[in-house]
């Protein structure tokens, strides 16, 4: 663990805006290892990696630019997009001291300066790296045994590799020592790096779908009981979604979705209520149940019904 | 392989390793250190200590597809067939020497050192097939049923593990279905830049026998292109066709597993079909390139022999003397200094013999007096670290000792005085281009009216041919040019352009090869580095730096050096002898001051 | 097409994507091309190095790209592919060619500092969970600015999509 622990707590649109439960499990286990999270006023939309920088690159770097600027302390991230879109904006402005000079100039205007050196850090990441495996095994008080999962990477933590330089691109393994170190197996399954479509829900929903039920088919095909990842728009994608991915594709999948935190949260001793389970759309409580026993928490962990794509 | 053990004039020595190589063309003297087999000559292959070793460990011949003991023989045909003991593994139980009816195993046999004394050497150290596990994406090492070309040429073989048998890995089953892909690891900026150049021929033989011997196994080969040039290798391609092999051109982006079965699936683009396609099969054989053969560094330091980009060894020149090293007396043959086929190789093996022999069957070589030589006196390295000169060397020809002066081999040195313009002491002369002989070459060339003339200095192998080659072909350019030719652009001194304009010179041009054709492989390199900072100081000095240029120009090129001639005159007019006459004058005492050690050497014109 | 080129030619294009000699590693790998096979990355790279800038931003294939990276991962040449295309979709949305959501989220953005925000429901479940309220984002006033900066709206002008012309029935009195 590193001594400096202090981290602007950056939200991101979706867990701001739709994934409370997210939040919550993240805030309760980084502040249980140590970590102490600052909220961060003034912020803005990272922005989208995608939907914005599509149209105008220019301005999202600027908007980037000026998240890093007004954080002041290293930024923690919770979701892989505003990851990406942070460290994608720090190399930018690293390498080309034409669009920096741009952007300086438009910060000029806020009375900001571009900031430089490296501001932010995922929280998957940063338990890989700064707290550890090991560490992290040695403040499980409730082992998941006999949970069997799947690991879904997606695209913007591990990627792009040249510059994110934090595991295999094609087959990474870092994360899921984590849950190894949870006492949950972690299963390996064909295509890990696939995309869950969630970016092309716009473009061409039935694409989308056909996607995240490409996922979802082969990981159950692996015999995974639940997938485990980390970032919103995945989580979005393949649990607030699963329901139409049943529907358009008439079958039946009932495959739990977790966060990172969440099964972290459970494994050091947090509540089902506590971390919020309940807001799940796929129901995640007889699995819990199952793993928890007896001691699983009351009632409140009834799921949800609406899905918003 | 016999054969050569046989002959009288050969002399194999097997399991032994070059530790040391001194001396020069004619007269290298090479350390080789014997490992211990364990077994004496003596060995007749009987095989009866095989029986009883009760030691198994991967096989390094067979890939690890099959098992060897302790003591083995690396092959059935290896020659010598002397049995080998494999330390790492022995756990001396000593069954082997007890039923060893010749007496032959002999623990007691230890490392020993030979001293040899050779004209010539020649590396014809091989290559390694590059190991595919780093490619993630398809899966080598992770799934049963993908492995390298050189695996599959292990099971088909006869002699290997499965006699021959084309098997899965996985259940030992004939595969229904294999695909090859090609250029794994290979022309991709990730891992190996180059292709290889055998690997489609390789894959294209392998599927054609696969064909032959099981009709009905669906072969498939995925590509980027299929590379087969010269005698016979395109119709090989037809062949390949003809016999059903299925060709899709479109490299995989990964493999994967089909839905739990045994089956793989292939994700690639037909770019034929112009859509992804999903290509189920059985087998993955991966055809790997070549990389630089282990040990590759060590020896190129042993040698004094440099390498390339890729970690190959570095040949003379690629087209003109393609088995030559830039060290005189030593030879490459085959894919040590790049990868390539047996046609080739086996051409280069003659090659390389052949240029051995011009160095054997003489009493004597004539070299090029054009040597350097160091000054002890003046050699930096004695008080202090220096070595400038060896580092500046692609020749190994000098040799700094710690504390003592640095040393030029005049057998080795190809005559570039390179390293006399880097020596920062000036130890270091060149023979028949003595410094002194330069600069009264530059007196005298600007003896009359210097203001007019264009200095320019020019090398013996491109840019003074160049020069040449525009008089030949009649071409006009002003005559305002004079120029000092040394061997190579290496040789020209920051104060030979200096002293140039101490005696008026209205323009200065160096010229040499272009980069990559420098003939002593990196003089023009240096001669590059060490005038980008002229034009900045001459401006600083107070002379227009547009009096001052460096180009680039071949034998072939005289249209370039009349070009560049006319484009200076142009210049020197533009500035005017009035101009040029106040800046010299304005810089003289300076330069006075600066190249005081350079004598007046001839007589000054007395007009 | 000159502030076409000039936007590209800032980015390195199309010299960087030069080096691509058509394997089709990128469009092997592409889940979306998997499905829509009118949108193949390799196709695309192949349009810029023939110059047919103009067509490729043209293309409504495009914006199908989800940015998942695989393509540029698997390229033997380190072609960028998923960057160049996002250039491009930079210079289609120019043309007035960006899908109408990605225009609405990015006004959205600009105009309230985030892409949505958070409902009644949302709000009550947080502080259920005991977390503490958003914190104040972005005021407005440095949105402004933001937006004066950048030209923001003339460039939602030109990125809203245009209302198709009124249609004559050739009579040039109209």
């Amino acid at each position: 663990m590193t001594t400096d622990n202090e981290y602007r707590f950056f939200p991101g649109c979706l867990i701001r805006a739709r994934l409370p439960h997210i939040e919550k499990s993240a805030r309760l286990v980084l502040e249980r290892l140590g970590v102490t999270l600052s909220d961060m006023e003034g912020a803005s939309c990272c922005p989208n990696p995608v939907y914005f920088r599509d149209l105008d690159h220019e301005a999202w770097l600027t908007l980037a630019a000026r998240n890093l600027a007004i954080a002041e302390k290293p930024m923690m991230t919770l979701c892989s997009g505003c990851y990406s879109t942070f460290r994608d904006a720090e190399h930018a402005l690293d390498e080309r001291p034409d669009l920096k000079q741009k952007v300086g100039g438009h910060l000029e205007r806020l009375g900001l300066k571009v900031p430089s050196g490296s501001r932010v850090e995922h929280f998957a990441r940063f338990l890989c790296e700064q707290v550890g495996p090991a560490a992290l095994a040695e403040r499980v008080v409730r082992p998941l045994k006999g949970l069997k999962v799947v690991f879904h990477p997606g695209c913007h933590l591990v990627r792009p590799s040249r510059t994110h330089a934090f595991d295999d691109p094609d087959n990474p393994t870092r994360l899921e020592e984590l849950v190894w170190a949870l006492g949950a197996e972690v299963l390996d399954y064909p295509r890990k790096m696939l995309c869950c479509g969630f970016t092309v829900m716009g473009a061409d929903k039935d694409l989308s779908l056909r996607m995240g039920f490409d996922k979802l088919r082969i990981m159950k095909e692996a015999g995974a009981q639940a997938v485990v990842l980390i970032c919103p728009s995945c989580m979005v994608q393949l649990d607030r979604n699963q329901r139409l991915i049943e529907q358009e594709f008439n079958t039946e999948l009932s495959l739990p979705v977790f966060y990172l935190t969440e099964l972290i949260g459970l494994a050091l001793g947090e509540s089902p209520d506590d971390l919020g389970l309940g807001l799940h759309l796929v129901n995640v409580r007889p699995l819990v149940e199952e793993l928890l026993g007896p001691e699983a928490d009351g009632d409140s962990s009834a799921p949800d019904q609406e899905s918003d794509a | 392989m016999v054969d050569a053990a046989r002959h009288p004039n050969i002399e194999l020595m097997t399991f032994s390793e070059v530790k040391k190589c001194e001396g020069y063309v004619g007269n290298f003297r090479v350390t080789i250190e014997h490992k211990p087999r364990y077994v004496r000559e003596t060995c007749n292959a009987c095989r009866n200590c095989l029986d009883v070793c009760p030691i198994h460990v991967p096989s390094e011949f067979d890939l690890g597809l099959s098992y060897r003991h302790a003591i083995y023989q690396p092959f059935a045909q290896a020659v010598p067939s002397t049995f080998v003991v494999d330390p790492k593994s022995c756990i001396h139980c000593y069954r082997c020497v007890d039923v060893c009816d010749l007496q032959s195993v002999d623990f007691s046999q230890e490392a020993r050192e030979e001293v040899v004394d050779v004209g010539a050497v020649i590396l014809s150290t091989g290559f390694d097939v590059f190991d595919p596990t780093a490619l993630s994406e398809y899966g080598y090492g992770r799934y049963d049923n993908v492995i390298t070309s050189m695996d599959l040429e292990r099971l088909l073989d006869p002699g290997g593990p499965t006699k021959g048998s084309l098997i899965k890995p996985s259940d030992f089953k004939r595969p229904d279905r294999i695909s090859f892909i090609q250029c794994a690891g290979s022309r991709d900026k990730k891992y190996n830049v180059y292709c290889s150049g055998y690997c489609c021929m390789a894959s294209l033989k392998t599927a054609i026998h696969i064909k032959e011997k099981y009709p009905d196994v669906e072969v498939a080969v995925f590509y980027m292109d299929i590379r087969t040039p010269y005698k016979g290798y395109e119709e090989f391609f037809t062949r390949a066709r003809k016999a059903g092999v299925i060709f899709i051109q479109g490299k995989p982006s990964e493999i994967a597993p089909a839905g739990g079965e045994d089956h793989l699936s292939v994700y690639a683009e037909d770019r034929d079909e112009g859509r992804p396609v999903e290509w189920e099969t059985d087998l993955v054989v991966l055809a790997t390139g070549a990389v630089p053969s282990a040990g590759t560094q060590e020896l190129s330091s042993i040698m004094t022999a440099s390498l390339d980009e890729t970690g190959f060894f570095r040949e003379y020149h690629p087209k003109l003397r393609p088995v030559d090293a830039p060290t005189e007396g030593v030879f490459f043959a085959g894919a040590s200094c790049g990868s390539k086929d047996i046609p080739y190789s086996v051409a280069q093996g003659s090659a390389a013999a052949a240029r051995a022999s011009r160095v054997l069957m003489k009493e004597s070589l004539v070299i090029e007096p054009i040597v350097a030589r160091a000054d002890a006196a003046l050699c930096r390295n004695v008080g202090k670290k220096c070595g400038i000169c060896v580092t500046r060397c692609p020749f190994g020809a000098i040799s700094a000792e710690p504390g003592e002066a640095a040393v030029i081999h005049s057998a080795k040195c190809m005559g570039c005085g390179t390293c006399v313009a880097e020596c920062p002491t000036g130890a270091i002369t060149q023979a028949h281009f003595h410094d002194l002989q330069i600069y009264a070459q530059i007196q005298s060339q600007l003896k009359r009216n210097p203001e007019d003339k264009i200095l320019a200095f020019m090398c013996w192998w491109c840019s003074y041919p160049g020069a040449d080659n525009a008089g030949v072909n009649h071409l006009q350019y002003p005559a305002s040019s004079r120029g000092i030719r040394v061997m190579c652009a290496g040789r020209i001194k920051r104060d030979f352009v200096l002293e140039a304009f101490r005696r008026g010179a209205g323009m200065v041009l160096v010229s040499g090869c272009h980069p990559q054709d420098c003939h002593y492989l990196t003089g023009q390199h240096y001669a590059e580095k060490r005038m980008t900072a002229m034009p900045g100081r001459l401006e600083k000095m107070g002379i227009s730096p547009e009096r001052f240029r460096v180009e680039w120009i071949s034998a072939a090129e005289g249209e370039k050096y009349a070009r560049v001639i006319t484009e200076m005159h142009q210049t020197l007019e533009t500035l005017g002898k009035v101009r040029i006459r106040e800046e010299n004058e304005a810089v003289l005492t300076e330069l006075d001051k600066r190249l005081a050690h350079v004598p007046d050497l001839i007589q000054p014109h007395s007009d | 097409m000159e502030d076409l080129k000039e936007h590209l030619k800032a980015f390195d294009l199309p010299v960087r994507a030069r080096a691509c000699y058509q394997c089709g590693a990128c469009a092997g790998g592409c889940p979306v091309g998997r499905y829509r096979w009118d949108f193949n990355p390799r196709r695309f790279i192949e349009t810029i190095v023939r110059g047919r800038l103009e067509e490729l931003v043209g293309n409504p294939a495009i914006w199908l790209c989800s940015h998942c990276l695989t393509c540029l991962e698997r390229c033997p040449q380190q072609i960028e592919v998923s960057e160049i295309i996002m250039h491009v979709k930079n210079a289609s949305a120019r043309r007035g060619l960006a899908p109408e959501n990605d225009v609405k989220m990015a006004d959205r953005i600009m105009t309230h500092g985030w892409s949505e925000e958070p409902i009644k429901r949302i709000l009550k479940k947080r502080s259920q969970l005991g977390l503490p309220e958003p914190a104040p984002g972005i005021s407005v006033d440095e949105l402004e600015a933001l937006a004066l900066s950048l030209s923001w709206a003339a460039k939602m002008e030109i990125f809203k999509p245009r209302p198709a012309e009124p249609e004559t029935d050739g009579n040039p009195a109209e």
